[in-house]
């Protein structure tokens, strides 16, 4: 009985050792957090702030990199906290190949790394991210669109 | 993450028995963490020219609506040797059913049953330099399927003040209790950093 234990206990040892472990990165790809941030500099607050904001704040990017064979990609997608509508946020190849599309994000919403519909040869691609608005309220009707274009490296 | 390196090497010199001696400006930037978010701009939630009201006459019956575009924050442009920024935000501005054939703004009738739609023009100034023949952004055709150029921004605060124009005329004449119902129209705010023009 005694050994019987101890070789439950010793198989149970390997099944924990040996069992392959998920990279923990992967685990956050595509995830949507709350209280995500643009990770600029907070804008001067000028005048009146009681006055209502009428503008829409678009986040815009330099550069983004991958591996070829990569299915996901390292990019700071989300809504400013500031804001007051909702994002539909897409990355795109600029011949309209999308490579990812989110659902709603709130304000304060967003991510760091997205999956990818389909990984991209070796190359330098120009891609965006199209963010479109819409209000958070009566059926969600459309506002207007915001694409912020940038170089996609593919390593 | 690998960060981008950019060299360029300024013009081409000769160097001879009497100038056997030269110099070459040899230009680095290295991009910051690729995937960050570089700018925020601001833009105009909707195109909203609110009730319209039919002419008695066939004249111009103008009416305006600001907008502005801001850059709320810019990091990370290139600078030469001397500080100076090299790079710009360039935001271009285009209907939402714009091509390159046929690149005007317009409202149409929310109701699909109304094929209805009104003409607006987009300036990228303020209502007081507006005049019978200041012409607006879709005077010209579409350059790119980016939009209309609206403006280079290099440095945060910077701001597009601007109009939108819609001429109350094309209602005069018609059957108002066709062409009744909201209308709405949406514009697409493309921008992307360049090297300044």
């Amino acid at each position: 009985m005694l050994s019987l234990i101890i070789l439950i206990c010793i198989a149970a040892a390997a099944v924990i050792l040996l069992w392959p472990k998920e990279d923990p990165a992967k685990g956050v790809v595509g995830t949507i957090t709350d209280h995500w941030d643009p990770q600029v500099s907070s804008p001067v607050q000028d005048g009146d702030s009681s006055e209502p904001k009428r503008g829409t704040q678009i986040p815009g990017y330099s550069s983004a990199a991958m591996r070829e064979g990569d299915m996901s990609l390292k990019i700071r997608i989300g809504n400013p906290p500031d804001n007051h509508v909702g994002f539909i946020a897409s990355l795109k190849l600029r011949d309209g190949t999308v490579l990812y599309e989110s659902p709603l994000l709130h304000p304060g919403q967003g991510l760091e790394e997205v999956p990818l519909t389909q990984t991209l040869k070796k190359g330098t691609y120009e891609a965006l991210v199209e963010y479109r608005c819409i209000l958070l309220e009566d059926g969600k009707p459309p506002l207007n669109t915001a694409e912020s274009g940038f170089t996609l490296y593919v390593n | 993450m690998a960060a981008s390196v950019t060299v360029a090497a300024e013009g081409t010199k000769q160097l001879t028995k009497n100038n056997p001696s030269d110099f070459t400006e040899v230009k680095a930037h290295i991009d910051g963490a690729t995937g960050a978010v570089s700018y925020i701009i601001e833009i105009p939630e909707v195109v909203d020219f609110g009730n319209l009201t039919q002419p008695d006459t066939n004249e111009n019956s103008y009416t305006y609506k600001p907008y502005d575009v801001t850059a709320v924050e810019i990091k990370g442009l290139a600078k030469d040797a001397q500080g100076n920024v090299t790079q710009q935000v360039s935001v271009y501005v285009k209907d939402e059913n714009a091509t390159t054939t046929n690149s005007n703004f317009y409202i149409a009738n929310t109701d699909p049953a109304k094929d209805y739609k009104l003409q607006y023009h987009v300036f990228d100034t303020t209502i007081a330099n507006i005049t019978e023949t200041t012409p607006p952004l879709s005077s010209v055709t579409m350059a790119s399927d980016k939009g209309y150029f609206l403006k280079g921004f290099t440095e945060q605060g910077q701001q597009v003040n601007g109009t939108l124009v819609l001429n109350q005329n094309q209602l005069f004449g018609q059957d108002l209790e066709a062409m009744s119902g909201d209308y709405s129209g949406h514009m697409v705010f493309y921008s992307e950093i360049v090297d300044k023009t």
